[in-house]
């Protein structure tokens, strides 16, 4: 977990952003039908009535139309929350017996051949285990990753336009089975499918994990519990941020030693729960140096926490202890301190404030640096097993499978197998390489910074030549572009939402670094984006099924 | 236009595929095993430019196998892990980038700049990133074997073996670290290497338990052998000085362990080891450097004449004995200069005298007295050994070199330093006449830089 | 048979467009038809005469244009009528990667029906249209008539009202064709009502009470098959024993009547006939279409 800040799942922006996104979607779509609707019952009547009373077949297409689109939604709504189990079962029994009679479980063989293989190709045996570690974990799920999402994809994507194709679809809706039926029984079939193999590849893959690197087995995954950050500067005022010393990586920014700049961290809901079993708190730090002279070089960096109360004024030292730079310095904290007027005071009750912990942290060595980032330093809870991690992971993996087959088989709904396959290979790859792109582009921030304003103003500025940086002449049309502008850049940063982001799901970054998969910044934002996707997904692709005529090709 | 049945017709295709199919097989006849056997044309051209796998060192068949299944999209996946390995490297993720690194080497076996460049990265670039000393030294190691594992798959190309030898001599020898690296490198940190309780060196790279320049010098003079045997250029530096890094680094080990202050017989031996190298392998190479010029460093005026007067002019030389002999001291002076031989050769010879060795041995012990605060003993040390430095500057056969040798020149004011010091701490008086007294006189102007030093070295290490 | 009607088809309209929503094809123009609950109803056509059109817009697998469709009592768009049919599709339109058993357990279990009933139905369909000796083959290896078998099986799965039969005869040997037709008798005998649609005259003009004659998409002809094949311009005298001068002073009376008997007796047309009458006539006029009275 490399300078990755963990936050925690924010529920009223995701719904709010779900809110909008989807209400908009939905919205657009309706709007869509019901014109369609319309438009086709006036065509009917105006071809009926004949050419002369326009205005009569207009009002009987509306009036019809309205009846017709109102008639689908009720049935559709109908069809969505009533649905038969035994039907929806019948249907995905039916979907994984297809899949398996043709051979997709031969992704498991490439797997096995991936895995007989890896050792060439990953590090030495000897290398450091610290070093180890994270490349095998890593690889593992990645592997499971990379070669499950093609086998579902394909299926995916060419299951119902097969279906239709070979018009084996026909008898079935001769059936009583509704369309909510098929577009579900068929998502869980192919989920099913898709369970098994990362099943067996999680296990398999878990099993060699061990094998491969016998200190697996014995480790435990941290259960951090982060906190808030702030800073002093030098001069002891409080400060943004500390100092910047010019390392390419602005992840931590860091306070000078020996001044009065300080690293402040305040974590809440802090309770005897958070113990280990002596009864000591845990503090693991990831602190790294910036040394602007030489120094001792065989010590490292000195630093110091200090406990504060900051209501009842009470602040404790812990005795000072070098950094080690990318590894896990842990420090377990006893209850029992001496405060700095030498007075005995507990940590527990004299300096948690009602459950709020305050830490500081300076630097000893006269000249260097410490650099410091939120999730640098925090509260280690009892250990979890590293299995554990290792399937919440494998979960992850497993909800952004059931995500890209709830997209794909939607959008197989209505285009055909190459189309739908391109269409969601498009999704993929957008959600997992071009999320940072987007996210720059319509906020103007992070790695592809713009400058120049939005479409109106960028394409006045390329038609005229003009610099990027050269601020627009105050006046009326610039007012006018601007303001256009600024719905477009809205519209088109809520579009980006329909973009699944694929990072989410990967949670590598915990277990390769022995983090457990925490809930609140783990899996909670994982089953969430899920959730969010799966909703109007299966609606979309309910009413796109059910407007479609199977037998017109 | 064609009256041939369907059958004739097929007959004609497969008679046609047979014709095509000899050249193919002829051409494309793999390499012979036994000898005697030449192989297909391919094989043979391939082995005479060194385009097959095997010919260039030993096949990993990972990467044979990566090559393969990437089909022609070597050079895309290539380029994307070494922007990915740019990124690990901003982003401090020294595991990703590790093995980024592995996988590049896998695409990229046999382009000799990447294994530089990515031992060279992790040797000095990202060894410097970790605070702890030991945690550079892993780095420093990792970068060393990259070196070595490059050589491996390079095995008949001399770069890789020498930057191997370099990282081995200069980065774990002479960087800021090179206390600390030098102790590793006998005893490393890393309790793998720890065998029944006894810590001792990762034998990947010290197998045989020894000082590092030793091993450096070692793998310098495999370099030089790789060179002989396959007759492959090397483009880091000229021939002439290329070839002295076996004796260079017999020279570093010597004064690595004088640094340490190791004066001792072994010392010595290692000076003589290095005279016996600088003079009778290095000095007797011999060096072409225009047409009809042959030339050994070791050459004095004496032998240059010799070998004139007993010798015959090369055919086709324009000119007589006398224009001869001018010509090869033109050159040999010139060669002499580049490579900076004789001051080596001085400085190798004058340290292997007992004198020489004692000199520094009270030289460097005055000071230690001094900065423990024994003037007395400082002050006798001090004087001692300036008269004994003062002879080896004064030696006929090698002070010549030595007395416009700045590090020279250091030792001797540094010496002048301690014993004035020492008798300024004790209230005596400095005496107008002492030993290495025109030294001192003539390089007042370096006065400043060398007091300056001399403090560094007599207060106690003031840290963090 | 009641006259209680199981389908209503009220000027139903099919119009096949484009991609760009341009007028392609007009499969089916203004049928109006009623199937009662009871008799075997046969629609008859040359191809793309909007049969199997017709078929398909009562199952809902295509959507009218125009006009609407009741179908035991229900839109064609509601799935829920399903229950009480069953279709055997042109070509049996199966899962070939599943075995005859399975199969059938399939579309057993899309309706309502127990374990035991779907296990107990399974069996006798199975044995019923032959296939006992390949329950637990798979669908790609059955030949064309088997096919046709398991098709028809599936169809019956839920011992439905109404039967849904496109051309169920094609593919099948003469001895299958036979069995075929013995079973649609067997299942009018049931009391189910079927529909189906053929090119077969012979077969139709076997087992069908009521036939539909459509030619582009347009209802040429629709009465009982024995009405229709009745000539109406001949006289078939049918008697025993009947004495040569009875005939001849038959021949008299003709005569008379400025008739000429070529002989005796009145031959049934055969539906061959008719169907090609039919056809020539709809293509010298053409517009020209057959009015329901009782239907409208």
């Amino acid at each position: 977990m490399n300078d990755y800040d963990p936050i925690p799942f924010n529920w009223l922006m995701g719904f709010q952003t779900w809110g909008i996104v989807c209400g908009l979607m939905f919205l657009g779509a309706v709007i869509l039908a019901f014109a369609l609707q319309v438009l086709s019952h006036t065509l009917q009547e105006f071809e009926q009535i004949g050419p002369g009373k326009p205005r009569r077949s207009l009002f009987q297409g509306l009036r019809n139309g309205s009846a017709a689109f109102a008639n689908g939604l009720i049935e559709g709504f109908q069809d969505l929350f009533w649905m038969s189990p035994r039907r929806v079962g019948a249907i995905s029994v039916l979907v994984f017996r297809e899949s398996v009679r043709r051979k997709t479980l031969l992704v498991l063989v490439v797997f096995a051949i991936c895995f007989l293989f890896a050792g060439w190709f990953l590090s030495d045996p000897n290398r450091d285990p610290l070093l180890r570690i994270p490349i095998y974990v890593t690889f593992v799920l990645t592997a499971i990753s990379w070669l499950i999402l093609p086998a579902v994809f394909l299926l995916s994507c060419w299951g119902l336009p097969d279906d239709i194709k070979a018009r084996s679809l026909h008898t079935v809706v001769t059936k009583p089975v509704k369309r909510s039926e098929i577009l579900v029984g068929r998502i869980l079939g192919v989920t099913m499918v898709g369970t098994l193999v990362v099943a067996v590849m999680s296990v398999v893959g878990f099993l060699w994990l061990v094998r491969a690197l016998p200190e697996v087995s014995g480790i435990q995954t941290r259960v951090p519990v982060f906190g808030t950050i702030s800073f002093l500067d030098r001069e002891g005022k409080p400060a943004k941020e500390g100092i910047n010393v010019g390392d390419i990586n602005m992840f931590r920014s860091y306070i000078e030693g020996d001044t009065a700049a300080r690293a402040i961290w305040k974590f809440s809901g802090v309770s005897p729960r958070l113990l280990n079993k002596d009864g000591k708190l845990v503090l693991e730090s990831k602190i790294q140096g910036f040394r602007t002279h030489k120094g001792n070089l065989e010590r490292g960096i000195i630093f110091q926490y200090t406990f504060v109360n900051p209501t009842r004024n009470i602040r404790a030292k812990f005795q000072p202890f070098e950094i080690a730079e990318f590894r896990d310095s842990i420090k377990p904290i006893d209850n029992d301190l001496i405060d700095e007027q030498n007075h005995p005071v507990k940590l527990m009750t004299d300096i948690v404030d009602n459950g709020q912990l305050t830490v500081e942290v300076a630097c000893l060595s006269t000249g260097q640096f410490l650099g410091m980032a939120r999730p640098d330093v925090f509260i280690r809870a009892q250990d979890a097993p590293f299995a554990a991690s290792f399937f919440k992971a494998v979960l992850c993996i497993w909800l952004m499978m059931f995500l890209i087959i709830v997209f794909a088989v939607s959008v197989s709904t209505i285009v055909k197998g190459p189309v739908a396959s391109f269409l969601t290979g498009v999704i993929i790859v957008l959600g997992v390489f071009g999320r940072d792109f987007m996210q720059s582009l319509v906020t103007g921030e992070g790695d592809h910074k713009w400058n120049g304003g939005g479409m109106l103003e960028s394409a006045y500025r390329i038609v005229t030549h003009m610099n990027p940086m050269v601020p627009m002449e105050k006046g009326f049309w610039t007012t006018v572009v601007q303001v256009l502008d600024t719905p477009m850049l809205l519209f088109a940063g809520h579009s980006r939402a329909i973009i699944p982001d694929f990072e989410t799901f990967q949670m590598a970054k915990f277990v390769a670094h022995g983090y457990d998969v925490p809930w609140n910044s783990g899996l909670l934002p994982a089953i969430m984006h899920t959730l969010a996707f799966l909703v109007p997904c299966v609606v979309l692709g309910y009413f796109c099924l059910k407007s479609r005529e199977l037998e017109s090709k | 236009m064609n009256n041939l049945t369907s059958h004739q017709r097929k007959m004609v295709y497969l008679v046609g595929m047979g014709l095509l199919f000899i050249p193919v097989i002829t051409l494309g006849f793999p390499a012979a095993h036994s000898k005697g056997q030449s192989g297909g044309t391919l094989a043979q051209m391939r082995q005479e430019h060194d385009l097959g796998e095997s010919t260039l060192g030993n096949v990993d068949p990972s990467s044979a196998t990566m090559n393969l299944v990437l089909l022609g999209l070597r050079g895309p996946a290539a380029c994307m892990l070494w922007v990915q390995m740019d990124k690990q490297k901003d982003a401090k993720d020294w595991a990703g980038m590790r093995a980024t690194t592995e996988s590049i080497i896998k695409l990229q076996p046999h382009f000799q700049k990447v294994w530089q460049f990515h031992a060279w990265n992790l040797a000095y670039n990202v060894s410097v990133e970790w605070d702890s000393v030991k945690d550079r030294y892993f780095w420093v190691k990792e970068g060393a074997k990259f070196y070595r594992k490059g050589s491996l798959r390079n095995e008949k190309y001399p770069e890789l073996y020498w930057y191997f030898a370099d990282t081995l001599g200069k980065k774990i020898g002479r960087s800021d670290e090179w206390r600390q690296f030098r102790r590793f490198f006998r005893v490393d940190p890393d309790e793998r290497f720890t065998v029944n309780q006894v810590p001792g060196p990762d034998l990947e790279l010290n197998p045989k338990d020894e000082d590092n320049n030793a091993v450096s010098a070692d793998w310098f003079k495999e370099t030089n052998r790789i060179m002989d045997q396959y007759g492959k250029e090397q483009h880091i530096m000229d021939k002439s000085l290329f070839r002295s890094y076996p004796g260079r680094s017999i020279i570093d080990h010597a004064s690595s362990l004088q640094k340490e202050g190791h004066f001792d017989e072994e010392t010595r031996e290692i000076w003589a080891k290095a005279f016996q190298y600088w003079k009778n392998v290095y000095g007797q190479e011999t060096w072409y450097p225009a047409p009809f010029i042959g030339i050994h460093l070791a050459w004095t005026k004496e032998e240059i004449q010799k070998f004139v007067e007993t010798g015959t002019l090369p055919e086709g030389y324009k000119g007589g004995k006398k224009q001869y002999e001018i010509d090869l001291r033109s050159w040999v002076g010139r060669y002499q200069n580049m490579t900076n031989y004789r001051y080596w050769h001085d400085k190798c010879y004058s340290e292997q005298q007992k004198n020489t060795m004692e000199a520094h041995k009270e030289l460097y012990d005055a000071l230690k007295a001094l900065a423990e605060g024994d003037t007395t003993r400082a002050e006798q040390l001090a004087y001692t050994g300036l008269q004994k430095y003062e002879k080896v500057i004064g030696d006929e056969i090698s002070g010549l070199g030595l007395q416009d040798d700045d590090l020279a020149i250091e030792e001797g004011m540094l010496g002048i330093m301690t014993w004035r010091s020492a008798l300024e701490l004790g209230n005596k008086p400095i005496p107008n006449n002492f030993p290495l007294r025109t030294m001192w006189v003539s390089h007042q102007n370096r006065l400043k830089e060398i007091e300056a030093e001399f403090k560094r070295r007599i207060s106690p290490t003031k840290n963090n | 048979m009641s006259t209680e009607p199981v389908i209503q088809i009220r000027n139903l309209s099919k119009v096949y467009r484009d991609f760009w929503g341009r007028k392609k094809v007009r499969a089916l123009n203004s049928l109006s038809l009623d199937v009662r609950r009871g008799e075997v109803f046969g629609l008859l056509g040359p191809n793309g005469s909007g049969k199997t059109t017709t078929l398909k817009l009562l199952l809902g697998l295509l959507f009218p244009t125009e006009g609407e469709v009741s179908i035991l009592g229900k839109p064609a768009s509601d799935v829920s009528k399903n229950e009480r049919i069953g279709y055997l599709p042109e070509e049996s339109y199966l899962y070939r990667f599943l075995n005859a058993e399975e199969t059938l357990d399939f579309y057993g279990r899309l309706f309502k029906m127990t374990p035991a009933t779907r296990k107990q139905r399974t069996d006798e369909l199975i044995e019923m249209v032959g296939l006992k000796g390949a329950r637990r083959r798979q669908l790609k290896e059955y030949s064309k008539g088997m096919t046709r078998r398991i098709g028809l099986a599936q169809a019956l799965i839920n011992d439905p009202e109404l039967i849904l039969l496109d051309e169920p005869t094609s593919g099948l040997d003469p001895l299958g064709s036979r069995d075929m037709k013995d079973l649609i008798l067997k299942l009018k005998a049931q009391g189910k009502t079927i529909v189906m649609c053929s090119h077969l005259l012979a077969d139709v003009q076997d087992v069908c009470d009521r036939i539909a004659i459509l030619y582009q998409g347009e209802l040429k002809v629709l009465d009982r098959v024995d009405d229709l094949l009745r000539n109406q311009e001949m006289t078939q005298i049918r008697a025993s024993k009947l004495p040569p001068d009875a005939i001849k002073e038959i021949e008299a009376i003709a005569a008379r009547y400025g008739a000429k008997i070529h002989e005796i007796g009145q031959p049934q047309n055969t539906l061959e006939e008719l169907f090609l009458k039919v056809i020539r006539d709809s293509a010298e006029r053409p517009g020209q279409r057959f009015v329901n009275t009782s239907a409208s």
